[in-house]
């Protein structure tokens, strides 16, 4: 994989994420303020939950590239962002597991308020963590980027 | 899509989507408690351990949700997943970690 098709396919593996979160703030909003489970509910909640797979499995796709070209250059320097990338890797796949838990949970057990509840939290938890993912991801890709030698920056 | 009432199979979604994510943090803690190759061997390593971890996780998962699901019962279920609280106190405390030991 060269350097611009990397870049391209990292740009949409951050841009489907972020609108998966988006989509994702719908069923923990709507559970909240309604009291039964709606349609649209469970529907956003598993087009959320498929919209942070989608990434999640580009992140894979992605990661032996960014192993091989970009994490030498910054473990060459000890660049901060190498450590964000690492926690960034491992709140994503904690957020893919409680979000498609939680649709589980609300498509299974959805009818009563327990259910709901559950899954409510199972989402929310998982938000929080891609959303804290979102944000090192922002600041990891603006640094870390094959084609550009972290050695020759300094 | 339509919701359908089973409680168990609900229960065994979240003990699966908790033990996915409480697996991947006590195997990533336990790999940064021992001791690891040099940094640079790490880069050049055959296997990459991350795709170990989020196999091992989904596993463990997958492993629970089955048990749950045979042993656990619809009226057992409902208790359990009344407990809804139980899931930050699961949830949080792994990303905390998760953030803290990169």
């Amino acid at each position: 994989m060269n350097p611009e098709t990397y870049a391209l396919w990292a740009s949409i593996h951050g841009h489907l994420a972020v609108l998966g979160l988006a989509v994702l703030a719908h069923p923990l909003i709507t559970l909240r303020r309604r009291p039964g489970l709606a349609r649209w509910t469970l529907r956003t909640t598993w087009i959320a939950a498929a919209m942070v797979a989608l990434p999640f499995g580009l992140g894979w796709w992605l990661y032996p590239t960014y192993r091989g070209h970009v994490k030498p250059g910054l473990r060459a320097i000890d660049h901060p962002a190498l450590w964000r990338f690492e926690s960034k890797e491992h709140l994503a796949a904690a957020c893919l597991a409680l979000v498609v838990g939680g649709a589980v949970v609300l498509t299974t057990a959805g009818r009563t308020a327990a259910g709901r509840r559950a899954a409510w939290w199972l989402l929310a938890c998982g938000w929080l963590a891609g959303v804290t993912t979102a944000g090192l991801g922002v600041y990891v890709a603006s640094v870390a980027q094959p084609g550009w030698d972290q050695r020759e920056a300094q | 899509m339509s919701v359908r009432d089973r409680p168990v199979l609900g229960l065994a979604a979240a003990a699966a989507g908790l033990a996915g994510a409480l697996s991947y943090t006590v195997q990533r803690l336990v790999d940064a408690a021992q001791e690891g190759p040099a940094p640079g061997a790490l880069i050049a390593q055959e296997h990459i351990p991350y795709y170990w971890r989020c196999g091992a996780a989904l596993l463990h998962a997958l492993v629970v949700a089955l048990v749950v699901g045979t042993v656990a019962t619809p009226e057992a279920a409902q208790r359990w997943l009344a407990r809804a609280w139980l899931v930050p106190v699961v949830a949080l405390p792994c990303l905390v970690a998760l953030l803290a030991v990169p």
